[in-house]
């Protein structure tokens, strides 16, 4: 009797055993998948913001370019203007750049007018009244 | 977070070479158009410098965003 007690006794010692180590198994692994999950989360956290700060970098990037192809499209016209010598156009010129073609302007002028007969030019100033006057 | 600046950004910005007569025969006005050259550049550099800021600034936001969180 008491032999298989003991019996009994050992099998139930032995299954408890697997029980506890299959439960401690299972909670490192249950750890360790938390840990991935913690990881995961962190990793797409900082894929989202990089994806913020690539698409705004795509926004900026579109806006600079727009702007630029402005840019370029009144500088060509300021040039098609200087080259036709139109005056009106470069009166509509802002900032240091619309001051510093006007003197250029002027200066053009000036220097027609002495080259030419003389007082004609003189009037308005602007480089087609002084070429206009010369012989 | 590295932030990303386009390439194109990156670029330095040309001024393109312009040949300028003499002034008695030419005029004044390549002169004219070196300026607008010049502006035109200038402008191109510092509308990059400003894009790059712009994109940096909102990098780093978000930056200190996830680092508060």
């Amino acid at each position: 009797m008491s032999r298989i007690l003991l019996g009994v006794s050992a099998v139930a010692l032995a299954v408890a055993g697997g029980l506890y180590w299959q439960t401690k198994l299972l909670g490192a692994e249950i750890t360790a998948l938390r840990v991935a999950k913690d990881t995961a989360e962190a990793s797409l956290s900082t894929k989202t913001a990089e994806l913020a700060v690539a698409q705004n970098a795509a926004r900026v990037l579109s806006a600079q370019k727009a702007e630029a192809l402005e840019r370029a499209k009144q500088a060509e016209d300021l040039r098609a203007a200087i080259v036709e010598g139109n005056s009106d156009a470069l009166e509509t010129v802002g900032g240091s750049l619309g001051d510093a073609l006007r003197i250029l302007r002027a200066a053009t002028a000036v220097g027609d007018c002495e080259g030419g007969v003389g007082g004609a030019g003189g009037a308005g100033g602007v480089a087609p009244a002084g070429r206009g006057a010369q012989p | 977070m590295v932030p990303e600046v386009p390439e194109e950004l990156r670029q330095p910005v040309a001024v393109p070479s312009r040949e300028v007569r003499p002034l008695d025969k030419g005029g004044l006005d390549d002169i004219g158009l070196l300026l607008v050259d010049f502006d035109e550049a200038l402008g191109a550099a510092n509308s990059n410098i400003v894009a790059i800021d712009a994109i940096l600034i909102d990098a780093k936001e978000k930056a200190d965003a996830s680092r508060v969180r």
